[in-house]
């Protein structure tokens, strides 16, 4: 084709056309008309793709907030991608809605906002200003460029602006907070008596037919739990520790010496005099000569002297400090003199570049020289880690390939040198007490293992353990013999029947109470603790929280009547309640700080309830397409 | 490519005759759409400027929101956030910046019961052409508003007879709060109802529609306890 174009460009027509093709060029750029292709898109936003590498980057960001707000008791399968790889695209297809909403608004962040936002971040601050190599080092950390992290910035703001706009101005009216406030600060007056459930429990004698009703009526509280028995084989990296030889780790040594080694660092103070323009050679020759002398033969610190004499602005008044050196920070001349000085010394007058100084040590830190004996256990110990890390791999590829192929593990395991277990137990309830790793569990519960009995592909797990399973045998749930759990049931039943006759006195409590009898004097008869709690709110602490959201659901009786009812409690006691009187909340009674939380409560459901309403609304009017 | 042309001189002659018959009307259409694509681009980065600078002015206008905390605003912070919201509805009033500027200004004066202000604002932004779901969420503002200045029955209409898409559990909650400030109560405890369900399968909570319900079907219901709503607390 190419030859073609050569032979009709010979042409006057071909020529006008070529010139047609620049212009357009030149006109529309050449992004016009190059297209994205080559990426890989895991889903389409209105025809806008999300590259499988941003969601990488969305799932490795999650990673790390997970991290860090859980450190290292965090479960691992947590931090699986595929389970994180879902929510993760919806979080990015949510995102992507609301930029697309930002540009259809017309939205816009200028650069210099950017700029602004970026210069003012403390985390790219060296000593209170912004420092452009820190910036750099934290973003390429991040896993970010200058120009990536930008655009992340860009859209952030994008999206606060169209949230900010669309939600935070929602209000409440004064009408609504006043609604609010009769419900959510509504008052009620209680009075309520204590029926420990003790007495009940030690009245309970169950016959053998009752434990054997009650068994049988719970029988799926008392099945076994699903496993499965496996063969596994597993390989770690202790596995293939072997030893190494001396030469390998005196070769380490000589290469890791330096950097394992620190040399002596020395504090140096100086009381620097420059030559002024106005005075001559002589005359600052004269001037050194004689501060020279008062500094040796002065009593006072070299601090002070530092103060008084020194012209170097920096560090005058801070002792004359110029910090620490290894022996390489400062000028030759000077560093041949730090070297010979002890703590606290005063050197001769030394002529730098700088102008002429007098020098002292304030601290020696001494470096530490790393001899062969000491470090060769440390050594030995990284290089046969390194070597079985390498062994580990090797072998955990073979052994990819071999169960993928054969028939059951004994086979791989043989060729490999490896040890299959036998007999072990995976259950499928992860809570169990003994529960394996979840990836171990999906593994064995998955339909090729566990119903065509595959060998599982190769798991990674944590701490550089690798794991392959056949499953053998599957165990289903079955109904535990009445021996094996005889006292559970029996004190599940006791349980049960204690509260059930408890129940009954209550009823028989509340049909006099309803007849009139007052429940102190109900309480002082049967012996129990009553409570009078007057103007109860709904976030009342003194009331049991079985009992406060009873009371709060129980139909208000009408004036000068009460209302009666019991709970029981997570603390094993019945209360029997009285509900004497409702009141409504009035937003005039309310201290300031009880209304503004109240104004923010209603606010906060408002604001939630528009901010979902409109992002599935962006959602619905989507085309969405996942891949 | 079929030649039709024997020889250069051939072409050039008939390339001539074409671009005399032609020529002018050729220019003509190139200058035009020269200065089309011209003119697009300028217009477009003249947006472009425009809406940069609409939200430099609105970004002040959040930061000075965001400094006085929300509902508490200091006078002067207050008149910084009205200096602004001002300048973006008058020097940019075609943007969507100015509509979000007016929603700010409602919230203002709702917070100072000025219900008047609050319901042009609103309406302001309703006679602006707002999209679709701007329209929804300011209609059901507008109608609180009205509702709260004391004319619940035009409140009600404003309400009803729309389509509000994934809006209606808002919708359904202002229409049980204004049912109750009429006294209909079964007609709030309806509303409260399918407000909590559309919460429910929303997946979203809202503990004062909810805590609004139970109390209100309490008063109505004949049973002395009321079964437990959706919980969020559980």
């Amino acid at each position: 084709m190419l030859l073609n174009i050569r032979k009709n460009i010979q042409g006057t027509m071909a020529k006008v056309i070529i010139g047609l093709i620049v212009a357009t060029f030149a006109l529309f750029g050449v992004e016009s008309i190059l297209t994205s292709g080559g990426i890989a898109y895991v889903a389409e936003v209105n025809g806008e793709g999300i590259a499988a590498s941003e969601l990488q980057q969305q799932i490795n960001q999650q990673k790390r907030r997970l991290l860090m707000s859980m450190g290292d008791n965090i479960d691992p399968a947590m931090l699986d991608d595929q389970m994180l790889a879902g929510p993760a695209l919806e979080f990015m297809i949510q995102k992507k809605l609301l930029l697309q909403q930002a540009a259809d608004y017309g939205l816009a962040v200028p650069d210099a906002t950017i700029g602004t936002i970026i210069g003012s971040m403390d985390a790219f601050k060296v000593d209170g200003r912004f420092d452009e190599t820190r910036y750099r080092m934290l973003l390429a950390e991040q896993g970010y460029s200058p120009a990536s992290f930008q655009e992340t910035l860009r859209e952030d703001l994008l999206s606060t602006q169209l949230r900010a706009g669309v939600t935070a101005s929602e209000f409440v009216t004064p009408q609504e907070l006043e609604l609010a406030a009769v419900v959510a600060e509504e008052q009620r007056d209680i009075r309520f008596l204590v029926m420990p459930l003790d007495s009940f429990r030690d009245a309970v004698s169950l016959s053998e037919d009752q434990i054997q009703q009650w068994y049988q009526a719970s029988a799926d509280r008392f099945q076994t739990s699903e496993s499965v028995m496996a063969e596994t084989i597993e390989v770690r990296a202790s596995d293939f520790l072997e030893p190494v030889s001396e030469q390998q780790v005196k070769e380490l040594f000589e290469a890791e010496k330096a950097s394992m080694q620190t040399a002596e660092r020395r504090g140096v103070a100086h009381i620097l005099l420059q030559k002024s323009e106005s005075e001559g050679e002589d005359e600052y020759q004269a001037r050194v000569a004689e501060v020279a002398a008062a500094v040796q033969s002065s009593d006072q610190t070299f601090a002070e002297l530092a103060k008084l004499y020194s012209e170097d602005l920096g560090s005058a008044n801070f002792g004359g400090e110029i910090g620490f050196t290894s022996g390489d920070s400062f000028p030759p001349e000077l560093e041949s003199v730090i070297a010979e000085l002890q703590v606290g010394e005063i050197s001769e007058a030394i002529v730098s570049d700088a102008g002429v100084h007098i020098l002292t040590v304030t601290e020696i830190q001494a470096g530490s020289e790393l001899d062969y004996a000491t470090a060769r256990v440390e050594l030995e110990q990284r290089l046969m880690q390194e070597q079985a890390a390498r062994r580990l791999i090797s072998v955990v590829e073979e052994l990819r390939d071999q169960v993928f192929n054969a028939e059951t593990l004994s086979a791989p395991a043989e060729s490999l040198g490896l040890t299959v277990n036998t007999g072990v137990e995976i259950f499928r309830d992860t809570s169990a007490a003994v529960a394996s790793d979840p990836r171990v569990v999906s593994a064995a519960f998955s339909s090729e293992v566990l119903e065509d009995r595959f060998n599982s592909e190769v798991i990674e797990l944590a701490d550089s353990r690798f794991l392959v399973l056949r499953v053998v045998e599957h165990k289903l749930p079955t109904l535990k013999s009445l021996e094996s759990v005889r006292e559970t049931v029996e004190a599940l039943a006791t349980e049960a029947a204690a509260l059930d006759a408890a129940s009954a006195a209550s009823e028989q409590v509340i049909a006099r109470l309803q007849s009139g009898d007052s429940i102190d004097g109900l309480a002082q008869e049967l012996g129990y603790e009553w409570q009078v709690e007057l103007a109860v709110k709904r976030d009342s602490r003194t009331l049991s929280p079985e009992l406060l959201r009873k009371a709060f659901t129980t139909k208000a009786p009408s004036e000068g009547q009460s209302r009666f009812d019991f709970v029981a409690t997570a603390a094993g006691d019945i209360e029997i309640f009285e509900l004497a009187r409702v009141s409504a909340g009035q937003l005039q009674a309310l201290v300031p700080v009880r209304r503004e939380r109240l104004m923010n409560q209603v606010l906060q459901d408002k604001s939630r309830t528009i901010d979902g309403s409109y992002q599935r609304s962006l959602r619905a009017e989507a085309d969405i397409v996942k891949s | 490519m079929a030649e039709e042309f024997r020889t250069e001189e051939e072409q050039v002659e008939a390339l001539k005759k074409w671009w005399q018959d032609n020529g002018k009307s050729t220019i003509a259409v190139i200058v035009l759409a020269l200065a089309g694509s011209l003119g697009w681009q300028s217009w477009q980065q003249r947006t472009g400027e425009q809406a940069e600078a609409a939200s430099t002015v609105y970004q002040s206008m959040l930061d000075a929101i965001n400094v006085s905390g929300g509902n508490v605003a200091s006078a002067e912070q207050e008149v910084t956030v009205r200096h602004l919201a001002g300048t973006l509805k008058t020097d940019f009033s075609g943007t969507t910046y100015a509509h979000f500027a007016a929603l700010h200004l409602a919230k203002l004066a709702v917070s100072e019961e000025d219900l008047v202000t609050a319901e042009a604002e609103l309406r302001w932004v309703l006679n602006s052409g707002p999209d679709t779901d701007m329209q929804r969420v300011v209609q059901l503002r507008l109608a609180r508003v009205v509702a709260a200045a004391g004319d619940p029955d035009s409140a009600l209409s404003m309400l009803r007879g729309e389509n509000v898409g994934t809006y209606s559990a808002a919708y359904a909650e202002a229409e049980g709060d204004i049912q109750q400030q009429l006294g209909n109560l079964d007609a709030a405890v309806e509303a409260y109802r399918r407000a909590a369900a559309l919460q429910l399968d929303s997946g979203a909570t809202a503990p004062i529609l909810e805590l609004k319900l139970q109390a209100i079907a309490q008063l109505r219901e004949p049973q002395a306890t009321i079964p437990e709503l959706v919980t969020s607390e559980d």
